[in-house]
């Protein structure tokens, strides 16, 4: 099956930028083709393909990641302007291997109601279970969507929290594999830190979850702060391990949403609307029936 | 293309399915998850929650329920219905949330299951009855066929066997066998489980066997030389895992459960001065479970749609009991609730909803009003039960306006406020809830002004609102902002009116129009329909606001209509 081209030409994290050392090749695997990456003797970034072609890959650096393509990408670069502000903390919080779909672990990264269940006592906790109605908003213009207006009662919400907080999230969806998370900083209430999910598909049913940071966090260190966002992550890979099936189904009667599903809705909608496939689930053709 | 499997199988051991574990089987591809409720009832469904598919198996046991251990979705025993979304704690899960149930039986010491047949059916009786002593499950690295065939030969294996003394006797998944060994009768039986094309689940049991041989080991160590020959011979590496073998079930809408069912009025009392009492029958298959604080859709002898609380206590759960005041300005609702119906006759009504519970492990204090007492109720005697502080404080006109009398005599800490005026109200309820201890619960129900005077009081006292629960009156609880309309279908020209309290998705099925609908929120879309005139009243969080602003569309699960009447493309 070839892959749409709504796929094959986006730009696809390989690597957080500390994450690698100068002069080493490393291998990897992108929508299912073998890559060799890495930076040369003077810190200049390449990738190959890995098969008979040994073609070179499209580069770039930007938020402090790696990033290739293997088709033809967009001259433009999604813009997050946090990464500007010269008082950011920025840094990688771990690259993770995730048996599931991308696309699944954006859907997770774009989720509240989970939070009491799979992150009690730091992201949620029972009796806080309600999700209050936020906003959704597809920007037609950029191609984006926007979640605003979320609401939970979170007991620990980031490293540095010395209090239980009702946390605001903004959520935004950029590419099919790329979602921000912009959430009140404990230190700064005012200004909201950005949890960047860039996710690199393996194949259709492995993926490596890249998480960048860039914080308003004067105090914890980066440790802490990593340890943190891994804590978290550990917690959701449990169940992004245990789904079944592991790709994202796009028909609205397969997996039954409700209202506090609303971004993840719109989030399908829209892979839809696309003619996204690649991670998707396609149920084999019901007995008897058409393919 | 083949056709489906209607025979059973056995899934697991009884001994596997614990007390509140939820067990992890598989069966002809398709996974399970297999759990025991606390009347030990055992419950077979596909290993994946309808919500975001993660694995049952990794949730909880709540003993009548199971918890997705995703979002904390729980699950009802039986007809596998979501009784509770923890994100929309206080509104009522839709049908459409439902876990895929099979048939499960237990029987000979295992638990079987059959992917097709419907619930009712029943295990066929066992062609060769099970022997004394259960033997180990020992899965095999191959197809069902293959290890037949093996274990056929299984005497065989044993050195001492008297060749001319084997008798076979075997079906498609069963093999009973019988020898000679050494002058000692054998006996064995073998049952099989196809857990998937290529591995196979055998559950064998046996005689009490010869002195001097421990049975359990000498069968284990055949069935464990029979299986490396068998998976050596296939080719296959013992430890190796079987490719991954998924199969979704395919999804029947015959398991559904109704939408409304009816029922038939044992008793029809005054119970209270303008103030109805009726007793209904549940149908024998009914199976409802519901907690205090539920209500029901009850469609009136008058054509309206009206919901009245339960007041059934814990442990009734052969009929259902609700109270309905004559509204003075009824439209037709209460007023045929109290002089169209009598004993012996039939009612339609909706399953049990919920929207307004009960805290788990907390003290309540509970505050009713006129009617309002319904509910409350059920949440006193349910808090009784479950031995939990408790007061209940029901504010009425005059002794004669005292619904129920009978069972609030039941109630060790109920305290009936008669005559008061608003001020002495007032006063009575600070006393109330300055009263109260910290951590306990307060749930109100009655007329809106006494709910925003406890609202009032109850956060000048200090009470946060998670602490504050209230439903408006029994016969308002939902849709109370509804108003009629009229629908015509462009296609057919059909016109008819969409009643108050019903949902527009459900008037064009109850006239025969299909319509998919799925999450019956106004979140997934599927119900999508087109408008051709008329200005949509937008219920859904599905649309973008240019497709709102158009009117060309509407989610007729949630949304109904702002001009009186509705064109519709169908």
């Amino acid at each position: 099956m070839s892959i749409e081209s709504s796929i094959w030409n986006q730009w696809y994290p390989l690597a957080v930028v500390e994450d690698l050392v100068d002069g080493r090749i490393y291998r990897t695997q992108l929508l299912g083709h073998e890559i060799r990456f890495g930076r040369d003797g003077a810190g200049l970034f390449s990738a190959l393909r890995a098969d008979d072609s040994g073609a070179p890959c499209h580069t770039t650096t930007v938020y402090h990641t790696h990033w290739v393509s293997l088709g033809e990408p967009d001259a433009e670069f999604f813009q997050i302007a946090e990464f500007d502000e010269p008082d950011r903390r920025v840094l990688g919080a771990g690259s993770m291997k995730v048996h599931a779909s991308g696309l699944r672990v954006v859907e997770n990264f774009l989720d509240m109601a989970h939070f009491p269940y799979v992150h009690t006592g730091f992201l949620g906790a029972e009796p806080y279970t309600d999700i209050s109605t936020y906003q959704v908003e597809v920007d037609q213009e950029r191609d984006e969507i926007l979640a605003t207006d979320c609401r939970i009662f979170q007991p620990m919400a980031a490293a540095g929290s010395k209090q239980a907080i009702e946390a605001q999230y903004v959520y935004r969806v950029t590419r099919p594999f790329v979602a921000i998370l912009y959430k009140t900083s404990p230190e700064q209430p005012e200004r909201r830190d950005a949890i960047c999910l860039f996710v690199q598909p393996l194949d259709e049913q492995w993926c490596i979850a890249h998480v960048v940071l860039a914080y308003v966090d004067a105090t914890s260190s980066d440790r802490d702060l990593r340890l943190f966002q891994q804590t978290i992550f550990s917690q959701d890979l449990m169940i992004l391990s245990n789904h079944l099936p592991r790709t994202l189904p796009l028909d609205p009667k397969f997996e039954i949403p409700t209202r506090a599903d609303a971004m993840s809705s719109a989030y399908r909608r829209w892979l839809r609307d696309k003619g996204i496939r690649y991670g998707t689930y396609q149920p084999a053709p019901a007995v008897g029936g058409q393919p | 293309m083949k056709q489906p499997d209607t025979r059973w199988y056995p899934v697991a051991q009884s001994s596997d399915l614990a007390l509140r574990h939820v067990f992890h089987g598989q069966l002809l591809g398709v996974e399970l998850a297999l759990w025991r409720d606390d009347e030990q009832r055992v419950n077979a469904w596909e290993n994946r929650c309808p919500h975001r598919s993660v694995r049952f198996t990794l949730g909880v046991n709540l003993g009548s329920r199971l918890r997705c251990q995703y979002h904390g979705w729980q699950y009802q025993g039986g007809d596998g219905r979501c009784t509770l979304i923890p994100a929309a704690s206080q509104s009522t899960p839709p049908a459409s949330v439902c876990a895929r149930t099979f048939a499960v039986r237990e029987a000979h010491g295992l638990i079987w299951v059959n992917l097709q047949a419907q619930q009712a059916q029943d295990l066929p009786a066992a062609d060769f009855p099970a022997l004394a002593l259960p033997l180990r499950s020992l899965p095999f690295q191959a197809a069902l066929d293959d290890v037949r065939q093996a274990l056929a030969g299984y005497a065989q294996l044993d050195p001492d066997c008297q060749l001319d003394s084997v008798q076979l006797q075997q079906t498609d998944n069963q093999l009973q066998l019988s020898w000679r060994s050494a002058e000692q009768p054998c006996q064995v039986h073998f049952w099989l489980q196809p857990a998937s094309a290529e591995r196979t689940i055998v559950y064998s049991s046996t005689l009490a066997g010869h002195p001097g041989i421990d049975p359990l080991r000498w069968h284990n160590r055949i069935l464990n030389v029979l299986r490396q020959r068998l998976e050596n011979q296939a080719g296959l590496i013992a430890t190796s895992r079987p490719p991954d073998s998924l199969r979704i079930a395919p999804a029947t809408t015959a398991r559904r459960p109704a939408q409304t069912l009816e029922v038939e009025v044992l008793q029809h009392w005054t119970t209270a001065s303008e103030i109805v009492a009726l007793k209904l029958a549940l149908p024998a298959d009914g199976g409802f479970s519901f907690e205090a604080g539920a209500h029901i859709d009850v469609h009136t002898p008058g054509g309206l749609v009206r919901q009245y609380s339960l007041v059934n206590a814990p442990d009734e759960r052969e009929h259902l009991v609700i109270g309905v005041k004559l509204e003075a300005q009824s439209r037709g609702g209460s007023r045929s609730m109290h002089h169209d119906l009598k004993a012996g006759e039939r009612l339609r009504i909706s399953a049990p909803k919920n929207n307004f519970r009960l805290v788990p492990g907390t003290a309540g204090i509970l505050i009713a009003g006129g009617i309002g007492i319904t509910p409350l109720l059920a949440m006193g005697a349910a808090l009784q039960a479950a031995e939990r502080p408790y007061e209940l404080h029901y504010f009425v006109r005059s002794e004669s306006h005292v619904a129920f009398p009978e069972r609030l005599h039941q109630l060790r800490h109920n305290c009936i406020h008669t005559g008061l005026d608003p001020q002495q109200t007032h006063e009575r309820l600070r006393i109330v809830l300055q009263q109260a201890s910290a951590g306990t619960h307060l749930y109100v129900c009655g007329p809106k002004a006494l709910i925003d005077l406890v609202s009032t009081l109850a956060s000048e006292a200090g009470w946060s609102d998670s602490q504050v629960h209230f439903e408006l009156f029994a016969n308002t609880v939902s849709h109370d902002q509804d108003q009629p309309f009229r629908v015509r279908l462009q296609h057919s020209g059909e016109e008819f009116t969409v009643a108050a309290g019903v949902s527009l998705a459900d008037s064009l099925k109850a006239r025969g129009i299909t319509l998919d609908t799925s999450c019956e929120q106004g979140v997934c879309g599927t119900c999508r329909t087109a408008v051709v005139d008329g200005e949509p009243e937008h219920r859904d969080v599905y649309l973008t606001r240019e497709e709102r602003q158009g009117n060309r569309c509407l989610m007729p699960c949630v949304s109904r209509s702002k001009s009186e009447l509705l064109v519709l493309d169908l």
